[in-house]
């Protein structure tokens, strides 16, 4: 096993903001240390993990997709639409259809250079009308007698549901692949400079194809899971998963230049942000003062992350930053 | 490929273009108008009452609030920042402040002041960081939430209503038959067009879209330009907030949901090249009748909202991709 995270100053950086946090969170909210109050943070954290690991993906190539909230509510209801049948049917063409999708989404991207926040962008705008189209009348809706899922998979022990820990066992093994396969290096190289990968034989194909498709995948599975949880997903559903996940990556300290990130990060990304969304549920404060929190914390880091890099370009004065499509001029 | 932000549409209009490339310009130019013209005839064809007067002049005004919105964004996207994510809260806060100040007794003049400039002074907000490098999207993302959740802690998530309404004429009047919306509408379309094609400012707006290094070595205050496209934009948000105001008497928090996914669609749909440094403002404009036109043919159909949506989605995404593959052969 490899500790060399440990010394990465982005990963202290979040432990020290996550602590400090904590404490005072503790300290101030009466109820915040509770058994039952950590359950239900770290399997949000698994959730927006989840979703985080996945825009993660695509910002490491250099891209963004902004399409994972859609994709997430369309897969839901996939799987709880086919649940009448079987739930392993649904979840399976649940996944294989957000697979498919994101390979074709990656394909374009390679193929003809368009940009990718625009194109999903507009798969945004039309995956939730299919989303809509699928629950004309009324939301899809878990099966009675399938309820034991939901029960199951909220159940605590400990500080652990079985949520939680699917949640992050997927992630660990995201971030495994990330590190120790050829297409998760190549991924990193291609996001680092794209020219200088090609160069060296890297298929760009191959790798938008994997970052768009691990992306819908991990929206995905995220969808069904809190689809489970609820024992309901509707066309109007998952809405907040984009700017939830994108903030959770950008906390994570993925830079949106592409070449670098780690799932850790974003980890640690996603419980800065649960500690704050807990700390408002429980404290009694108005629920629109998470949105706030929260676009304030995804502003603050993207001008965090503009200083570091303004004080790095300009140690290394001279050398040229290679430039990734939505890293847009100045 | 991913490299296509490189290359320079400012050699476009340096003559001696070949034939073949002129060819290829013509035919960009006029892909945009090929679905609306075989959506308008079909439909005029095949469903009744669609060609009548009344019918066209109701398309019109309902895409006026998305065509405002969408014509301000177009200078956001002509200066290279692709979109704005935070329309909808822009609307919704100035449609606050309008209805909050007139409520609390100030004129209407003077309400209608305060929540242009409060907008205006949020779009150079979004503007300057957006300039100093920001990715435009995520910033507008994170603005439009935070800004959000401020406007609904502050008014407290209550529904303010105008009684007796000063500016229903406006929001749901009519002039011989057009209504005021509508005719805003193609007033602010004509202004901006001049803006952008006849002054100083409008033209170092394209140019900084076309090539932002070219425009600051010849001395375009490229940081300043891109500030002013996102007060035009946050201006035009604040329009389409007192107008909708006025046409329905009210400021509701959820007032403009969706508001913001229509305009991208109709920057999108209208044929503005994303890449920054080309296009029309009018075509933003255009681009949301045509949304409106669609979902105006599909409702007379009996097709159900989801699949319209669907269809917009599809329809914003091929004219994106048919545009940058025409962009790249014509290098």
């Amino acid at each position: 096993m490899n500790f060399s995270f440990l010394r990465d100053a982005n990963f202290q950086d979040r432990i020290a903001i996550g602590v400090l946090l904590f404490i005072g969170l503790s300290a101030t909210i009466p109820g915040f240390v509770s058994v039952p109050n950590a359950g239900s943070i770290i399997e949000n954290v698994g959730l927006i993990g989840l979703v985080g690991t996945g825009i993660m993906l695509t910002m490491v190539v250099g891209q963004l997709d902004l399409a994972v909230a859609s994709v997430a509510a369309v897969s839901a209801i996939i799987a709880l639409t086919l649940a009448g049948v079987s739930i392993a049917l649904g979840i399976v063409v649940a996944l294989a259809v957000a697979g498919v999708y994101g390979s074709l989404v990656g394909y374009i991207i390679d193929r003809t250079g368009v940009n990718s926040l625009v194109l999903t962008v507009c798969m945004l705008i039309g995956l939730r009308g299919l989303a809509l189209m699928m629950t004309p009348d009324r939301p899809a809706i878990l099966p009675f007698e399938m309820f034991w899922i939901s029960d199951a998979l909220v159940a605590q022990w400990g500080p652990f549901t079985l949520l939680g820990v699917i949640c992050l066992v997927i992630i660990g093994i995201v971030g495994l692949a990330m590190r120790q396969t050829r297409l998760g290096l190549s991924m990193y190289a291609v996001g680092g400079n794209v020219e200088r990968a090609r160069g060296s034989g890297i298929s760009t194909t191959r790798v938008y194809m994997a970052a768009f498709a691990g992306s819908a995948v991990l929206g995905a599975i995220a969808g069904i899971l809190a689809a489970l949880r609820s024992g309901s997903a509707s066309g109007l559903g998952f809405e907040n998963f984009l700017l939830a996940g994108i903030t959770v990556a950008v906390v994570g300290g993925v830079p949106l230049e592409g070449g670098r990130g780690t799932v850790i990060n974003v980890l640690l990304g996603a419980l800065i942000i649960r500690l704050i969304a807990s700390a408002v549920a429980l404290g009694g404060i108005p629920g629109s003062f998470e949105s706030i929190a929260v676009g304030g914390i995804l502003l603050a880091m993207l001008l965090l992350d503009y200083g570091l890099g303004r004080r790095r370009q300009a140690a290394t004065a001279g050398s040229k930053v290679a430039s990734s499509p939505i890293q847009t001029q100045q | 490929m991913a490299d296509s932000k490189a290359d320079n549409p400012l050699s476009l209009g340096q003559g001696g273009a070949d034939e073949k490339s002129a060819e290829r310009k013509w035919l960009r130019d006029l892909a945009p108008f090929i679905p609306i013209v075989a959506l308008g005839v079909l439909a005029a064809l095949t469903i009744d009452g669609f060609g009548t007067a009344p019918n066209l002049i109701a398309i019109v005004q309902a895409s006026a609030i998305t065509g405002i919105a969408a014509i301000g964004v177009a200078a956001i996207t002509i200066c290279g920042k692709f979109v704005s994510l935070s329309i909808e809260q822009q609307a919704v806060t100035s449609a606050y402040v309008f209805a909050a100040l007139y409520s609390a007794g100030t004129p209407v003049a003077l309400a209608m002041l305060a929540a242009l400039l409060v907008s205006a002074l949020l779009g150079l907000i979004q503007g300057y960081l957006v300039s100093r490098g920001l990715n435009p999207i995520v910033t507008t993302l994170a603005f439009g939430s935070a800004l959000f959740g401020a406007v609904v802690l502050l008014a407290d998530n209550r529904t303010i209503t105008l009684n007796p309404n000063p500016i229903a004429w406006l929001g749901g009047g009519t002039t011989f038959g057009v209504p005021n919306q509508a005719i805003i509408f193609l007033i602010l379309v004509a202004i901006g067009s001049f803006l952008l094609s006849r002054t100083k400012i409008g033209r170092q707006l394209v140019l900084t879209g076309a090539n932002p290094e070219a425009a600051e070595l010849v001395g375009i205050p490229t940081k300043r330009i891109v500030m002013i496209a996102f007060v035009v934009a946050a201006l035009a948000a604040a329009i389409v907030g007192i107008l909708v105001v006025g046409q329905v008497s009210q400021a509701k928090s959820d007032m403009f949901r969706g508001l913001t996914i229509d305009v991208v669609a109709a920057v999108l749909v209208g044929g503005i090249a994303i890449q920054g440094g080309e296009g029309q403002l009018w075509r933003a404009g255009y681009g949301a009748i045509v949304l409106t036109m669609l979902s105006n043919v599909m409702l007379l159909l009996g097709v159900d909202a989801g699949a319209r949506e669907l269809l917009k989605g599809l329809l914003a995404g091929a004219v994106l991709i048919f545009m940058t593959i025409l962009r790249s052969r014509g290098r």
